[in-house]
């Protein structure tokens, strides 16, 4: 069972109104002592709150990169046993029927992966200058540091965290074929260097476009994981101005969530930015070009397995699927000639009667016309008027 | 709460206990969680009753059964994109473009296009479009001795819809596009500037079907802030609202409850219209037939989102320049690419503009 030795909401309840009374403390007493600089007042947090479990980590709340205490570890533990009611016989089960069950599951593991590490961090930088007249630059400068500083790559991390169990994207792909690649290349790497001929010129060559497939990809993502970088970087600066902007009465913001949305606004517009680019263009291109020939590279090899052991290949199975699309598309034809009319089911009639159409902008761009936003029934829009209907063409 | 007026030269402005009571409201919210949790009910998706009508393989034609007739003499048929499931029209009682044109007195039908498996890989836009969305529309002006029908194209689906009324403009009567790509290489346009640095050809032959996990997690790195973190940190908030977080979790399963896409229709989709631009440019060829979108001589409604990140207004706007129709209108939709199907806003805007524009050309 996934709470582990707990009685249930009763005791999630008393333990976590504990622990969030002492974090309440624990700052007021903090802001008071100490100034933020010296982060926040967590790092004396004994982990006594939750006797038994480990928790909150005053292990991990050392330093300025310290989690702030009780988010992480309270958003780890209720998915947990939100997720385990789902294995109870009165929780999800029975209330949701397996569809949703499951999705309330997939959703919280989200919720629990993506929220809690972001958001504690956040938690923590507004302990850091809560109560305080700190400036724009400290705090954004201080959330730079927080992940990473000029090294840090938390557009990276946000990708990397997208990832999970299951899921059949790239990164996973990789971790699964990975071992498969590496004893490949083992069982090459005399070969690896030397020009291919005699016998085994073919499996050599193989395993040598393997090898190369690799390396490329992991250059090409490399590429990426730079301009990720740059991103980043980008929206710190576009985080400390946005702090900046704030900066006055009546604009300021008035809780850590408030902060936190900040950081997204800025994230978000320094992603588009680079995203929009031809630059980002040629390297998403690129790496997925490479983990393209990297996979094909891998089910070479699969299909030359298979074939050894007399197991139909995916080539196989492909052709073999290929003529039945084929097959099929013949009989329609043949069938709707049969039926006596054409393929596109067209009148024939109607069909003669058409002529050629009048296009307007093939092969250049519309000109943007002023927007015609209005409500439906509307009205022709404007400047389209004089344009003549045109007749249709006989084909 | 103790709002200090000392706090008022730097951009912050809250105290310790400021922030250990926004600390206590989020530990509500989580304890109450538990108990919400566990009392969301069961909810199918889709709301409104359907029958199926005609089916080819995979590709299902269903009929929606409103609480009354439809007093529309002409049938309206809703075609969906590939890429994801088609109840997003039809998601819940409260939020369902379906049941608003059922209750004006639409007559709805939707195609279902299934999940490929590895035996679709060689579909191509020709059976989509032709085969499925042909087959579809051949058998409401069959059953309905019409000799055209009314279409409703969205995202994808309204591309689909784009070609099959410029190679069939005699079968619709009238064209309804809702949120679809048109011009692919406008500026703003993130999805099309990624997919036309890669090798489609690669990536297809490689692949075979694309897998929805790879489709899910490019639309999802469109904005990775806000999809993967910000939106689960505000899950926190609805923790203790039963409705909403059963309305969350029954978005959540729509986003990615995707099917995989045929391998050789995404591969002359892609290449065709993502990275050819073929409506703009030319050179779309479903099954050895130049798509010319001058042929789309029916009066046609072109509906897009304002804040649409995945199709840009600029991309479906293009449209009124391409089109051979002298009956063309716009609607501009206050939204995103999904609220303009789930919204308090798109309930009350888009069925009623949509009927009303229905019958003006229904005289």
């Amino acid at each position: 069972m996934a709470n582990q030795g707990f009685g249930g909401n009763e005791d999630f309840e008393a333990l976590a109104r504990q622990y969030w009374s002492r974090w309440g403390e624990m700052l007021r007493a903090g802001a008071d002592a100490a100034p933020a600089s010296q982060g926040i007042p967590g790092a004396n947090f004994s982990g006594a709150g939750f006797p038994g479990m480990g928790f909150p980590g005053g292990a991990n709340m050392s330093g300025a990169g310290a989690v702030m205490p009780g988010w992480n570890e309270a958003v780890a533990w209720w998915s947990k046993l939100a997720q385990g009611n789902a294995g109870l016989g009165g929780g999800f089960g029975n209330g949701l029927g397996s569809g949703l069950g499951n999705q309330a599951d997939a959703t919280i593991d989200r919720f629990n992966t993506q929220a809690r590490g972001w958001y504690a961090q956040m938690q923590q930088l507004a302990a850091q200058f809560a109560g305080q007249d700190a400036d724009a630059a400290d705090i954004a400068g201080a959330w730079k540091r927080a992940l990473g500083g000029d090294f840090g790559n938390p557009f990276a991390e946000v990708l990397r965290g997208m990832q999970g169990p299951g899921q059949q994207g790239f990164e996973q792909w990789f971790a699964q074929a990975a071992p498969f690649i590496e004893k490949l290349q083992r069982d090459g790497q005399a070969w690896s260097g030397m020009p291919a001929f005699g016998f085994t010129r073919e499996h050599q060559e193989r395993l040598q476009h393997l090898a190369q497939a690799q390396a490329d990809y992991q250059q090409q993502g490399q590429a990426y994981q730079t301009l990720m970088a740059e991103a980043a970087q980008d929206a710190f600066k576009r985080f400390e101005q946005k702090l900046t902007e704030r900066s006055e009465p009546g604009k300021q913001l008035e809780s850590a969530r408030a902060l936190f949305d900040l950081w997204i606004d800025a994230a978000e517009e320094a992603y588009a930015d680079i995203a929009l680019s031809p630059r980002f263009r040629d390297a998403y291109g690129a790496l997925v070009n490479s983990q393209m020939r990297l996979r094909a590279a891998v089910q070479g090899q699969v299909e030359q397995v298979g074939d050894a052991l007399g197991m139909p290949t995916r080539s196989e199975v492909d052709a073999a699927h290929r003529k039945i699309v084929q097959l099929e598309r013949e009989l329609r034809r043949l069938r709707d000639l049969v039926a006596g009319m054409p393929s596109s089911g067209e009148r024939p009639e109607r069909a003669a009667a058409r002529q050629a159409p009048v296009r307007k902008s093939v092969a250049k761009k519309p000109v943007a016309k002023k927007a015609a936003t209005k409500k439906a029934p509307a009205k022709k829009s404007p400047g389209r008027a004089s344009v003549a209907r045109p007749a249709r063409k006989a084909r | 709460m103790d709002k200090q007026d000392a706090f008022n030269t730097g951009p912050l402005n809250f105290s310790p206990d400021m922030l250990a009571q926004e600390a206590m409201r989020a530990q509500d919210k989580l304890r109450a969680g538990l108990d919400t949790l566990r009392e969301v009910d069961h909810v199918d998706y889709g709301a409104t009753a359907k029958e199926e009508v005609w089916r080819d393989g995979k590709v299902v034609l269903y009929r929606f059964r409103g609480d009354k007739a439809p007093t529309a003499k002409v049938p309206l048929l809703i075609a969906y994109a590939l890429v994801n499931r088609p109840y997003m029209v039809d998601l819940q009682a409260d939020k369902s473009i379906v049941r608003g044109l059922l209750e004006r007195g639409e007559d709805v039908y939707i195609l279902d296009w299934g999940y490929p498996d590895r035996s679709d890989r060689y579909l191509e836009l020709e059976d989509y479009i032709q085969r499925y969305l042909g087959g579809a529309v051949d058998h409401l002006r069959g059953a309905h001795r019409l000799d055209a029908v009314n279409l409703l194209g969205i995202c994808q689906g309204g591309a689909f819809s784009l070609c099959y009324s410029a190679l069939n403009p005699g079968k619709v009567r009238n064209l309804v596009t809702m949120v679809t790509p048109v011009d692919f290489h406008t500026e703003d346009n993130m999805l099309a500037n990624w997919v036309r640095g890669v090798d489609i050809d690669a990536f297809v032959d490689t692949l075979g079907n694309v897998p929805a996990d790879i489709m899910n997690f490019t639309y999802l790195t469109l904005k990775p802030w806000r999809l993967f973190v910000q939106k689960y940190v505000g899950l926190v908030d609805i923790l203790d609202d039963k409705s909403a977080l059963e309305d969350f979790l029954r978005m959540e399963k729509w986003i990615f409850d995707s099917p995989d896409q045929a391998g050789e229709a995404f591969r002359q989709f892609a290449k065709q219209f993502y990275q050819g631009n073929g409506f703009v440019n030319g050179g779309i060829d479903i099954g050895g037939r130049a798509v010319d979108l001058g042929y789309v001589d029916m009066p046609v409604l072109n509906v897009f989102a304002e804040a649409d990140h995945l199709v840009p207004p600029s991309s479906s706007k293009a449209l009124g320049g391409l089109v051979g129709t002298t009956d063309y209108s716009e609607l501009s939709f206050r939204g995103g690419h999904i609220g303009i199907y789930v919204s308090g806003r798109a309930q009350r805007e888009v069925p009623q503009a949509i009927h009303d524009w229905l019958a003006q050309r229904s005289r």
